[in-house]
């Protein structure tokens, strides 16, 4: 049951009163995945936080499907299909894997069979992690965390899923496995996806349109092809910008 | 506490030690009651709070009310006593706490601190007012002396409070460990980020932490109002022992409190009994700086995040 998304004019503000995000639009139609690109502070982590109610929103409208959903306290919004995984760790230290995913289904606890089933069936999509699933999380190296993190965030089974560069201090077979999870839900259909990415390659390999940020705004956006095509003069143009970070 | 230590012979000094080992542990529980609830709140939501002496203070003085007032039995009291200090804990976080960490300001943690110290001394100064500064007392639950093997002598009160107190801090355990609340408290201590993505309601379970914290800290008072007296300040030696157990236990470890509260007790006894008399509290700290030199993250070390 996946859902389109709608961002219009998305402004997102921290402690103080200086606006991180300044007017954000973005559109991802149901079952579609959308890469989210951009030098380092462009405001990516914090287009995915204030959509997922992490960050404080000052100003704009998120709609989700036919819902108005910008504002809503976290449990509403987990309650409502979306599923975030941060770009810091989020994992807990001290408890199984398997109870780390259990959390996962945290909003539908009561459904006993269904949550068991979850557990199983995500506890099984990893190899790097699949072996672990009684270890304490925070014994697990950085990588197989993130893994932990990215199974957790599926057990809900969302309609939403917002991943925060989910591969960054990946080695490379575990970016393999990550990507191979991706190009599956795509396959299925099931949930929308919003992926910010430092991969900028592979992430265009599997993203169906590509949004670029720079500076708390929309730089530009295409299709995954048109921007492949268009990146280096994109990535030429970040550089050129006062302040902007440079991109792997 | 009969035996004085100057008999000398070696079996009297062998009785001396286990009847203080097992005064202390007495005390030590209660102690442990004290201060679990403060390290449970300062796990979940980070916040230091002083005004945690004040929720035992309060519910003293309704165990007391219970009995003098209204004709309650001694049990009731200690329902009253839980009541009054779960109430106030409550109102403490819902009134003066959550608007702090739901803002945006900065250096929430500090706020929270300057907010709880303050309350805590309104509250006293409130007490004063409305109460007077009247040492009260309280009647036990089992007002008799008994006595063990010959030569091991307790009051009832102490073994009813010792009693309680464990029976309290097994069934928290209970919670942490065999429930979703003590999930959704494990969760929020080791990550609030996590806790958050994943859907749990922060206010809901910071709610029922202080619930617990201001019921079991206002359920020792009543405990230990029997075994002292009851008067506007007596939270803030209770908020001090709570402290040197929290940090000798490790901050937001339970287990770290139930250890480190009966070795406080036992530690306090003992120095009283064979070092020197008069001095109770100094033991106390006395520990608590040998633990922050020796081992600054508590005894318990990392053990202690994991509630
Ligand atoms: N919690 C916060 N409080 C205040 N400012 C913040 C906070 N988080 C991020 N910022 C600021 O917001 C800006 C954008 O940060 P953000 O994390 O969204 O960038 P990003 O595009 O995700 O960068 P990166 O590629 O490095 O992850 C940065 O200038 C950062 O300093
Ligand atoms: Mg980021």
């Amino acid at each position: 049951m996946s859902v389109p998304i709608e961002i219009t004019d998305l402004r997102v503000a921290y402690e103080s009163d200086v606006e991180i995000l300044r007017g954000v639009n973005l559109c991802a139609a149901a079952n579609t995945m959308t890469a989210i690109i951009g030098p380092n502070g462009a405001g990516k982590s914090t287009l995915l936080k204030g959509v997922a109610g992490v960050a404080p929103v000052t100003r704009g409208e998120v709609k989700l499907g036919e819902r108005r959903v910008e504002g809503l306290p976290t449990v509403d919004l987990v309650k409502a299909g979306i599923s975030f995984v941060p770009q810091e760790s989020s994992v807990f230290g001290q408890m199984t894997v398997a109870e780390n995913l259990r959390l996962g289904g945290w909003h539908r606890r009561s459904e006993r069979d269904w949550l068991n089933q979850r557990v199983q069936a995500c506890g099984a999509l990893f190899e790097s992690i699949r072996p672990y699933l009684e270890r304490k999380a925070g014994d697990l190296s950085g990588g197989q965390q993130k893994l932990v993190e990215i199974a957790r965030g599926l057990v809900g089974e969302p309609s939403l899923l917002l991943l925060d560069e989910p591969t960054a201090g990946l080695s490379p077979v575990m970016v393999r496995e990550v990507y191979r999870e991706l190009a599956r839900l795509k396959e299925r259909r099931s949930v929308t996806v919003l992926l910010v990415e430092q991969n900028v390659r592979e992430a265009l390999e599997v993203a169906d349109r590509v949004y670029v940020l720079a500076m708390g705004q929309n730089d530009t956006e295409g299709t995954a092809e048109d921007v492949s095509e268009r990146l280096e003069s994109i990535v030429r143009n970040w550089m050129s910008r006062e302040g902007s970070g440079v991109v792997s | 506490m009969s035996a004085g230590a100057d008999h000398g012979t070696k079996p009297m000094m062998d009785q001396l030690i286990v009847q203080s080992l097992i005064l202390g542990l007495l005390q030590g529980g209660l102690y442990a009651l004290l201060a679990v609830g403060l390290s449970l709140v300062f796990g979940i939501l980070r916040v230091v709070n002083f005004a945690h002496g004040e929720f035992a203070m309060l519910g003293s003085f309704a165990a007391v009310f219970a009995v003098t007032s209204f004709g309650m039995p001694a049990w009731a009291a200690l329902i009253a006593a839980a009541a009054a200090g779960a109430l106030v804990a409550l109102i403490t976080n819902v009134v003066v706490l959550r608007p702090i960490y739901l803002s945006r300001m900065r250096q929430k943690g500090e706020y929270t601190i300057i907010a709880t110290f303050m309350l805590s001394q309104f509250l006293i100064a409130a007490t004063t007012v409305l109460f007077g500064t009247t040492y009260r007392n309280l009647p036990g639950l089992w007002e008799s002396n008994l006595n063990f093997f010959d030569y091991v002598y307790l009051s009832g009160n102490r073994l009813v409070a010792f009693s309680a107190a464990i029976v309290m801090i097994g069934t928290l355990f209970w919670i942490v460990y065999r429930t979703d609340t003590g999930r959704a408290w494990r969760a929020l201590t080791q990550s609030p980020l996590g806790a958050s993505v994943v859907g749990i309601d922060i206010h809901k379970y910071a709610n029922y932490a202080f619930l617990v914290s201001g019921a079991f800290a206002g359920l020792a008072a009543g405990l230990l109002a029997p075994l002292m007296f009851v008067f506007p300040s007596s939270g803030v030696v209770a908020l001090v022992k709570a402290f040197i157990v929290v940090i000798i236990g490790g901050m937001g470890s339970i287990g770290g409190a139930l250890a480190a509260g009966l070795l406080l007790g036992v530690v306090e006894v003992m120095g009283t009994i064979f070092v020197a008399s008069g001095y109770t509290d100094a033991y106390g700290f006395a520990l608590m700086i040998a633990v922050l030199l020796l081992r600054p993250a508590g005894l318990f070390g990392k053990m202690g995040r994991a509630i």
